[in-house]
């Protein structure tokens, strides 16, 4: 071999290690200044790729602190929230005269990442009654969201001569603690 | 759709034009039901109308819409009505999870309690003419 053949087959054995060429590479019709060419550009690509390995390393780790963190948020919103909500439906149940209002059951829809709460008493009163008991929601919202910075969006049905759609209802609230617990989760503090 | 949003005289028109609906059906009985969704969204125009009147609120903003955001500040803003407005909203809510039943007692213990309370204010604060009487 001549020395340009000689210098082409090393540039095409530099080449073979890049991810670009391969066997099938027509290199013997490329000239030499072209297979040059062809490493600077496998090298800059190379470069390249490992800053991109890099960067998706460093993405993933961030990923997974990032998901971590939100794992962690959640799980303390979620503590406070169910806190919250339990002593929101514990203080109404509590306060509500019960002779004149039957709370029958206390629904939830929760959002754990703004700290808000949609719930829903069924209850069976007078027509009369249902103001009162829309004042104390009133009341137990805006001690919720100044002591415990808590948004409750609270709201009733009242079942008295009703035909509900309780299939809709539990799409909307579908959380139904048990009234009995709420009434006393409490209690023994 | 917000831009007349911040104009009192549209809110006013509204609230007649609810006000005439309302009256047109509520004699017959026969949709009950819509007279609490109607009653509570004559209070909306109300309350809207006087967000504007006081200078509380650009309502051409986008979280106008929002009922949250209407109810704060009835809260915050209009204490008198605030639990009359409330329980506009509430009853307005929870009717879509009630299969309709006639029941004259409850929509005109709604109309002359609590629509009727927001809209005595609103003549007395907010110098408007509804005159509500059903």
């Amino acid at each position: 071999m001549n020395q340009p053949q000689i210098e082409a087959q090393e540039l095409y054995q530099n080449l073979k290690n890049t991810h670009i060429i391969d066997e099938s590479t027509v290199y013997q019709y490329l000239s030499i200044k072209e297979l040059k060419e062809i490493i600077d550009i496998a090298k800059r690509e190379g470069i390249c790729i490992g800053q991109k390995i890099g960067l998706e390393r460093g993405e993933a780790k961030g990923q997974k602190q990032a998901t971590e963190q939100f794992e962690k948020m959640i799980e303390s919103n979620v503590r406070h929230g169910i806190e919250v909500i339990i002593k929101f439906g514990c203080a109404v149940i509590t306060y509500c005269p019960a002779a004149d209002i039957e709370i029958l059951s206390y629904k939830i829809n929760f959002n754990a990442i703004q700290n808000r709460a949609n719930v829903l008493f069924l209850i069976n009163c007078e027509y009369e009654k249902e103001f009162e008991f829309s004042k104390m929601l009133d009341s137990f919202e805006d001690i919720a969201a100044e002591a415990e910075h808590f948004c409750f969006d609270g709201n009733f049905v009242n079942v008295k001569d009703a035909e509900l759609d309780y299939r809709l209802i539990q799409f909307d609230y579908p959380i139904s603690p048990d009234i009995a617990f709420v009434k006393n989760a409490f209690s023994s503090k | 759709m917000h831009s007349q949003a911040n104009n009192p005289s549209k809110h006013i028109n509204q609230v007649l034009h609810n006000i005439d609906f309302l009256k047109f059906f509520l004699s017959s009985d026969k949709y009950n039901d819509w007279a609490i969704t109607v009653s509570f969204y004559i209070a909306v125009h109300v309350v809207d109308l006087a967000l504007i009147n006081k200078n509380i609120i650009n309502l051409t903003q986008p979280h106008e819409e929002n009922h949250k955001y209407r109810n704060d500040s009835v809260k915050q803003h209009f204490s008198s009505i605030a639990n009359a407005y409330m329980f506009l909203y509430r009853k307005s809510k929870s009717c879509r999870y009630k299969f309709y039943t006639p029941n004259q007692t409850e929509v005109y213990m709604i109309i002359k309690s609590a629509l009727k309370t927001t809209l005595d204010w609103s003549d007395r604060e907010l110098n408007t003419a509804f005159k509500f009487n059903m």
